[in-house]
């Protein structure tokens, strides 16, 4: 067992939610499984891995969002705000430590400039909600992908869905970060799932704790156990590695994780290029940057770095999916 | 007579010469060609000419231009015919709509839009007739008395409530080329005397005679390059252009006064005659039509025997479409803002069914979707018809055509259109047999004067003046009729039935207007030639301008439905439901220009047509069928036949938008409207399939008249194989829930960039990256054109 053993039981004996929170669910997406897709992204996440693309999604809770951009400086935020959470003056315009997540700043705004992130929907809602596209998948062969946060740190919800979800022949896909209790997955959700996108970070244990929070023993083990599932046919496994410059791009961590993929019999992975944009949402939660590997930290990867993580797997006979 | 039998050994260079062709052609600088109007006015002119019957006027006037106009025949040409004595130019129509053209003719080759070389002597020349036409064009033979005449022309110029096109000619047809290629002028002819023999009905004979008069025009007309090309082949050294300009003089002296024994025969037959139509009446919108069908036979049996191979009949279509671009509109500076850009509008509608139902996909389609991919040219505007049965391979190569430079060709849903074209009377073969006109107009070919884009109609208007009492906001000038002040709306349904008052009040007077155009061409100008090859007119001796083709229909065109949908649904929630505001302050904040941004914020904030919202879009439904009822009952035009319902726009969204104050869905005066069928600008908000479940809640069969909904999306989004196939499975839903028609923009990375400029414009940019949640809207300018460049890098690749 792995010193992350604690934190895999404390995921597996959390209460069963009533409801599922999600904070976004994006319609219309081509890169995140087969054909037209919805994608429901859950809040939460075991991990805190410093380059965050959806840094809102980690926390468990309810988050206020707010975009400078939109904003029209009409103050009825600050007038609706029982708790004086709100200066508008002030350069953070939010002051954290005040707002109780009241959210009637929210019902106020004209502007969409404040947005809660984060909310909580029960199962009929969900279900109807992302299958207002259920004619695109089914003419392109698409369907749900469940994402995050971790989706899997809310199981019941997921099971229950893709449950849902396969009796009207939906294709049901999940993207995880690994860390999750394979016993309850194995009961409540892979008994509905077609495919899992599997993402593999950084082959060191210390340095994944370093930069996501947490070791990596658990994520690795279960990794192994659907590679077994995926062998056997029961359902597709995709890996995945984002591309993180200077951390998880080193020959060093990629060659790693290559030999380690083989030994698992992978013979597709996806490489995930540096996403940049995460940047940008920082500001709106009032959250710190946490990463910055100087000018590189705001650009995407040129394609010749990308040219260079592709080679250390295609030389060892893995193919690459890439998105560029 | 010696009929071409094999073009093989041609110099057809493998698509080489198309594309010599083309470089002339996109290189040429546009101009405006006086020769029509002079010849045409030298006959009028003429007094000899006086007194004969006016049918007889029109037949022998478009004789005098056929017989004296410039004949020319351009290096490379294979397919020859020119509309103009310029290479690329446009005709003026001293009768018709030319006289505006004429008095400012000075300005024409120095405008800012699409301006047109044209000398001072041509400007002089013209200008001279000016005088003669004052009183026998179509608005002073049209309206009574100069008070009349001057209002329409105002209203005409100024276009605020309706511009009618049919005022300067009808065109929006497709006629029987198939017959002519068939029969020739001289089978038409012996038609024509057949008929006569069974009648003494003294209107019918002057009709008939119109029609010899001008199938002989035809036929010499083709005498002419026959001529032309033995004198060049004559004179040429290149011996292999010589043999092709002999074989042109040997075509040409066969077509169009004969039926085609060829499909190099028949491509030339249909070109020369639609040349010929271009001098008799208008051309533009005038539409080729259905060419993979009538032209396939005469393909299929000179492949069989041998004496033609697939890139000949490709190079010989190549060359027909090249010469399409030959014409350009010679408009005016008004209706250049409403139909922007100098589209001729001469389709090709390709694949589809047949008469029986079954695919009618043929090579021919495939042929000419290669063209449409790499000509990529102004004209002519490729449609393609899809239905159930169309196979695989030729709707992949549709999607595949969607990506490149230019325009996507435009898709049609057989199955909706069929059925609304049966809705209004088509019989069910005939339905079949559609071809798009113009813009995105089903008719049937060759039997019908649809008269397709009779008039553009300006919808936000009714909106405005029912919630200002007939008036515009801050004008006390009475365009409306005088409904109840907003004071006394107490509920949706006053406002309703004063939106109502106004729409039917403003139909009323286009329908007034509309009546005497259509008048007019009954009345002053015939058209022998077109009429000739429509169903119907010959045989009941009657012009299709008098209601002698098999089918009449007259379409009237819905601009700015999304802001009438938008803005009514607005006023419902906020004034109705949420009750932030009365409708009194709503109406002050609207005349106040939304200068308050809260409030403006507000109303954009509530929900828009296009976002897969059921309220919100059920009001687009009701505004349409509104609408779409409202045309119907006009009853009949005067040529026997129903007003139809279309809602596309050119560019008149943007014109109409410019003369609107602001509109209760938070836009502001002046902002232009969406084009077409289409939601608002920006305000779709949760992507395509989203915007695709919105536009399925309309009820298109109600708009016969065809729709036009144009979706931007990214191409680097879709330009991929999964891509495609998402997009081709998009489309295909569309479809199967009763969609009408669709045209994709494609636009990348300037969508980017325009997104990054204008944020409201795409506010439903996905960026796409795996496990992200983020619209490019929500980007911080820099990350935006970190995107930029990430995706033009990708572009160059
Ligand atoms: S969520 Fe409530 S407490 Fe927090 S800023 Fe908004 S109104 Fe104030
Ligand atoms: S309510 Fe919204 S738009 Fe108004 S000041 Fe607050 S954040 Fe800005």
């Amino acid at each position: 067992m792995g010193p992350d053993a604690s934190l895999i039981d404390a995921i597996a004996v959390t209460e069963p939610r009533k409801a599922s929170l999600y904070f976004d669910i994006k319609r219309n997406t081509l890169d995140d499984g087969p054909g037209i897709r919805s994608v429901v992204f859950f809040k939460g996440c075991p991990l805190s891995c410093t380059w965050c693309q959806n840094p809102e999604s980690i926390n468990t809770g309810y988050e206020l969002s707010y975009d400078a951009e939109k904003c029209i400086s009409c103050h009825d935020c600050a007038d609706a705000c029982p708790e004086q959470a709100i200066d508008l003056s002030s350069p953070d315009k939010i002051i954290r430590d005040k707002c109780t997540q009241c959210f009637k700043c929210v019902d106020v705004c004209p502007s969409g400039a404040l947005e809660r992130c984060g909310n909580d929907i029960d199962m009929d809602h969900l279900v109807e909600k992302v299958l207002e596209d259920e004619a695109f998948f089914e003419a392109s062969g698409g369907g749900v992908t469940v994402s995050g946060g971790e989706a899997l740190m809310q199981m019941d919800s997921v099971g229950e869905l893709f449950s849902r979800l396969k009796q009207r022949n939906v294709h049901t896909l999940i993207q995880t970060a690994g860390l999750f209790n394979y016993k309850v997955f194995e009961n409540l959700v892979l008994p509905y799932t077609d495919t899992i996108y599997f993402d593999l970070k950084l082959m060191d244990s210390d340095a994944h704790k370093q930069y996501c929070g947490v070791p990596n023993h658990s994520i690795h083990e279960n990794f192994r156990k659907v590679q077994a599932l995926a062998r056997d046919s029961v359902i597709e496994v995709l890996p995945r590695v984002p591309l993180v410059p200077f951390i998880t791009d080193t020959d060093e961590n990629l060659s790693a994780i290559a030999d380690f993929m083989l030994e698992n019999g992978v013979k597709n992975m996806q490489i995930l290029p540096y996403n940049p944009i995460w940047l940008d949402k920082l500001p709106r939660f009032g959250s710190v940057q946490r990463l910055d590997f100087g000018e590189g930290t705001g650009k995407f990867m040129p394609d010749a770095e990308l040219d260079r993580c592709t080679e250390i797997f295609e030389s060892r006979g893995i193919h690459v999916h890439c998105h560029r | 007579m010696n009929a071409i039998t094999n073009v093989v050994g041609q110099s057809l260079e493998d698509g080489a010469r198309v594309a010599r062709l083309k470089k002339a052609v996109d290189e040429a600088t546009y101009g405006g060609c006086i020769e029509r109007a002079v010849l045409w006015s030298e006959y009028y002119m003429d007094e000899a000419n006086d007194g004969k019957s006016t049918a007889v006027q029109i037949a022998e006037a478009t004789r005098h231009v056929l017989a004296n106009k410039t004949v020319k025949i351009y290096p490379d040409e294979l397919i020859v015919g020119n509309f103009t004595a310029k290479r690329v130019a446009g005709i003026c129509y001293p009768e018709l709509g030319g006289l505006g053209i004429m008095i400012g003719v000075d300005k024409l080759p120095t405008r800012k839009v699409n301006p047109l070389e044209i000398s001072e002597d041509e400007q002089a020349k013209l200008q001279s007739y000016i005088p003669f036409w004052m009183d026998k064009n179509m608005v002073y033979l049209a309206f009574d008395g100069q008070e009349e005449q001057m209002r329409f022309v105002k209203e005409q110029i100024e276009a605020l409530q309706y511009q009618l096109y049919e005022a300067g000619g009808i065109a929006h047809l497709a006629p029987g080329y198939e017959k002519v290629i068939k029969l020739g002028a001289e089978g038409i002819i012996a038609e024509v005397e057949a008929f006569e023999a069974q009648t003494n009905d003294p209107s019918k004979l002057d009709f008939y005679q119109s029609v010899k008069i001008s199938m002989n025009a035809l036929a010499e007309f083709g005498d002419r390059y026959a001529t032309e090309a033995r004198r060049l082949a004559e004179a040429e050294a290149d011996p292999q252009r010589k043999l092709d300009l002999e074989r042109i003089a040997e075509v040409c002296a066969r077509v169009p006064r004969y039926g085609a024994t060829s499909f190099y025969e028949a491509v030339q037959s249909m070109t020369l005659t639609h040349i010929a139509i271009f001098q008799e009446t208008i051309g533009e919108t005038t539409c080729p039509g259905r060419v993979d069908q009538f032209l396939n036979s005469y393909y299929e049996e000179d492949l069989a025997a041998g004496r033609i191979s697939r890139q000949e009949a490709k190079d010989i279509l190549g060359a027909f479409c090249v010469k399409l671009c030959e014409t350009i509109p010679m408009y005016s500076d008004e209706l250049t803002s409403m139909l922007g850009g100098l589209t001729s509008w001469e389709v090709v509608t390709i694949g589809g069914q047949d008469s029986e139902g079954n695919d009618a996909t043929n090579e021919l389609s495939f042929i000419l979707l290669e063209l449409a991919d790499e000509l990529r040219m102004r004209q002519p505007n490729f449609h393609v018809r899809l239905h159930e049965n169309t196979p695989k391979a030729f709707y992949d190569e549709v999607i595949r055509v969607n990506f490149g430079p230019g325009s996507a060709p435009a898709m049609y849903n057989d199955e909706t259109i069929i059925e609304s074209m049966m809705n209004v009377g088509y019989s069910l073969e005939d339905a079949r047999d559609y071809v798009a006109i113009g813009c995105v107009e089903p008719t049937a070919p060759g039997k019908t004067l649809g008269s397709t884009d009779a008039g553009m109609y300006n919808m936000a208007l009714a909106l405005e003046m029912a919630l200002n009492e007939g008036c515009q906001f801050g004008s006390d000038r009475q365009i409306g009729v005088k409904t109840p002040p907003v004071s006394s709306m107490k509920s949706m349904d006053d406002v309703l039935d004063a939106y109502k008052v106004q729409v039917k009040h403003q139909l009323g007077k286009l329908h007034a207007d509309l009546q005497k155009c259509e008048q007019f061409h009954a009345k002053y100008h015939p058209t022998p030639i077109t009429s000739a090859t429509l169903e119907g007119c010959l045989e009941q001796g009657v012009c299709s301008t008098q209601g002698g083709a098999k089918y009449n229909f007259s379409g009237i065109q819905g601009t700015g439905m999304a802001v009438v949908a938008d803005s009514l649904g607005a006023i419902e929630s906020a004034v109705f439901e949420d009750k932030w505001l009365t409708l009194e302050e709503l109406v002050a904040h609207l005349k106040d220009n939304l200068s308050d941004e809260v409030v403006r914020t507000r109303l954009k904030g509530i929900d828009k047509f296009g976002n897969d919202i059921p309220k919100a879009d059920a009001w687009m439904k009701w505004v349409g069928d509104h609408y779409s009822d409202s045309i119907h009952a006009l009853g009949k035009n005067t040529r026997g036949g129903q007003y139809l319902a279309g809602v596309y726009s050119n560019t008149s969204h943007t014109h109409f938008g410019g003369l609107i104050n602001a509109t209760p869905n938070g836009r502001r005066a002046g902002e232009t409207f969406a084009s077409g069928f289409a939601p608002e600008n920006g305000a779709d908000k949760r992507g395509s399939t989203a915007l695709i479940n919105s536009m399925n809640r309309i009820d298109f069969k109600k708009f016969a008249n065809g729709i036009n909904f144009n979706i931007k999306l990214d191409a680097s989004s879709y330009d991929c194989d999964d891509g495609k196939s998402a997009l081709g499975s998009m489309y295909k839903v569309y479809f199967k829930r009763h969609g009408m028609q669709v045209q994709a923009n494609m636009l990348d990375p300037k969508i980017l960039i325009e997104a990054r400029d204008n944020p409201e414009l795409h506010p439903n940019l996905l960026i796409r990256v795996s496990g992200y949640s983020a619209y490019f809207n929500d980007l911080s300018p820099e990350m935006q054109d970190e995107v930029i460049s990430r995706s033009s890098n990708g572009a160059e690749q």
